[in-house]
């Protein structure tokens, strides 16, 4: 999964698209076919979501089905002025936080775990399996929800911080992944052996590395897995709610559009942190391109 | 080669400062936990017991919930591994343009970093009782009264599982597919294989670690989720995590640390199992 940006487009270039399966100018019945089920999954894929973002923008007599009735913005104003729907703009300010604490400690730690991870050492095998393992999310999930409570961590651990560092860990794993494949991509998309290669091409920072990239991509997972997280801050976050919490309160006791209306804000601000992500990535690697033809 | 071992394990310090107190030990704690007697109010005794393995493994309750957990995760992993094929065979093999095809992964793959909840409330429009589909079918009079099984049932946890996780299949598919050499399949075609031997003896063979990746990712999530089944059920099913959250719930901290050991394990012996088929370390760093 981590490895999506970064690796997909490197494959790509690495293997000449040669249209080998479809030849001539005639395409087989095979690629309509795929076509067709490619657009349905998109469609499945999207719209289920694009539904409650028009539904959001109902006037007052809205429900929670189609048809429309009215156009307005009068849930989003309710969303934020209303006390009935609970405190959204309290749990906002309180992920947006939470996520960008996690995804600077994200980085950290996986920078420097990167770079630990370009050559063996002692012990290699014992970390990598260990961060693989806190990533089996399911295993570490259960784990931390009866530990958390076996521990009686909550009291101590009410405020923000305590939801950080329960989530912090999913981040890592993914950061660690992209990481690992810093080097990787290095040694196959630097070319030649590592020995006639400059030493700064090693650095993840330097030379005509995709670690740039692969760092957006870290930040990517750091901020929206977080932001969204909700099984480890259900145990954790105590009696102030992250947004996560707060939909999932709203899902029991609201029956208005302004469900839907947190949905449209939530995405808006997921859809700009990941146009940011995708265009740095893009940008960090026109510039790679640039330097690398002119080298 | 293992010189700069001190420089390594300086640059390891602060994902240990992270992994160890909160995924080490609290896994260790959970494990202690386990052997523990409570004192039915939330306390936990130290002895040594095996009373709430005993209880766990000779339950009904357990083989029923592992029953359902299974059966959800077998068909998620099964509808998403049909689907996720499909959809990155499509992109690495018909769709010429490459520019396009990265455009079109790009498209796949956005939803997965926004909000899960989200997602999951999205069917309600869709799938309500009064909801599109179910208005659809009776506008075309295929039924005479709205569908109640379509939200809040087990098909409904299947669609939102298969929603949410078919991009796991997709990704490390579309990798591996996409370092297959196409001159392979080229040279394949030329010595007169049909598309289908193609697919047969290059593609699925050469394609098995992101499949393995894939399924690896897609079961533990499933076994180990209780938020969708627990939304999208309404209620109606369990799962073997909702059922120790629910033993957390009631102060049984000793049975649900057992269970989460139970479960742990179930889930190693599942990956070990996908793993011996598919050594996925060495397929990804070859």
């Amino acid at each position: 999964m981590t490895v999506a940006l970064g690796e997909a487009d490197m494959a790509m270039v690495r293997t000449r698209r040669v249209p080998a399966v479809a030849r001539g100018d005639r395409r087989p019945w095979t690629f309509y076919a795929l076509a067709a089920v490619f657009t349905l999954y998109v469609a499945a894929l999207y719209g289920p979501m694009i539904c409650i973002y028009i539904l959001s923008f109902q006037d007052i007599r809205g429900g929670l089905v189609f048809p429309m009735k009215g156009h307005s913005l009068h849930w989003f104003v309710d969303l934020f002025t209303q006390v009935r729907t609970g405190d959204v703009k309290g749990s906002f300010d309180r992920s947006i936080k939470l996520a960008a604490l996690v995804t600077v400690i994200a980085l950290v730690v996986s920078l420097m775990a990167g770079l630990a991870f370009r050559r063996r050492f002692f012990g290699d095998t014992f970390v990598f399996y260990l961060m693989q393992s806190g990533g089996a999310r399911a295993g570490a999930r259960s784990r931390h929800r009866s530990a958390v409570s076996v521990a009686r961590y909550q009291r101590e651990l009410v405020h923000l911080g305590a939801g950080c560092a329960a989530v912090v860990d999913a981040a890592v794993r993914r950061a660690g992944d992209v990481c690992r494949d810093v080097p990787l991509q290095q040694r196959v998309g630097g070319g030649g052996p590592r020995s006639r290669r400059h030493p700064l091409a090693d650095h993840p920072l330097g030379g005509d590395s995709g670690a740039g990239a692969g760092l957006v991509a870290v930040a990517l997972f750091g901020f929206t897995l977080s932001y969204d997280e909700f099984a480890r801050t259900l145990q954790t976050a105590g009696s102030l709610n992250t947004l996560p919490l707060e939909i999932w309160s709203m899902t029991l006791n609201v029956t208005s559009p302004s469900l839907y209306a947190l949905g449209t804000v939530t995405t808006i601000v997921s859809f700009a942190i990941i146009g940011g992500c995708i265009a740095a990535i893009v940008f960090i690697n026109k510039r790679r391109g640039v330097r690398a033809a002119t080298h | 080669m293992r010189q700069p071992n001190l420089s390594a394990w300086l640059y390891v310090t602060p994902l240990m400062l992270v992994l160890v107190p909160f995924f080490l030990l609290p896994t260790l704690v959970v494990l202690v936990a386990s052997f523990f007697e409570t004192d039915g109010f939330g306390g936990l005794l130290p002895t040594f017991t095996l009373a709430n393995y005993a209880d766990i493994l000779t339950s009904a309750q357990t083989f029923h919930l592992y029953v359902a957990t299974l059966k959800f995760a077998v068909l998620t992993w099964l509808f998403t591994l049909i689907i996720g094929f499909l959809v990155a065979y499509f992109l690495v093999f018909h769709v010429k343009n490459q520019l396009l095809a990265i455009a079109l992964f790009l498209i796949c793959t956005i939803p997965f970093w926004t909000s899960n909840i989200i997602r999951m409330i999205s069917w309600i429009p869709l799938l309500g009782k009064e909801g599109l589909v179910n208005s659809a079918l009776l506008g075309v009079g295929l039924i005479q009264e709205p569908l109640e099984v379509l939200l809040y049932s087990g098909l409904a946890v299947v669609i939102a599982y298969v929603h949410q996780l078919t991009i796991f299949m997709v990704v490390p598919i579309f990798n591996s597919l996409a370092r297959i050499d196409k001159r392979v399949v080229e040279a394949a075609l030329d010595a007169g294989a049909s598309r289908l031997d193609v697919m047969r003896y290059i593609i699925i063979p050469m394609s098995k670690s992101g499949i393995a990746l894939g399924s690896t990712f897609v079961i533990s999530i499933v076994m180990g989720d209780f938020f969708v089944v627990k939304v999208m059920s309404g209620g109606g099913s369990a799962s073997v995590v909702s059922a120790f959250y629910e033993n957390v719930g009631v102060l049984q901290y000793p049975i649900a640390a057992a269970s989460a050991v139970l479960l742990t394990v179930v889930l190693i012996a599942v990956i070990a199992l996908i793993l011996r088929v598919v050594d996925i370390r060495r397929e990804i760093t070859q």
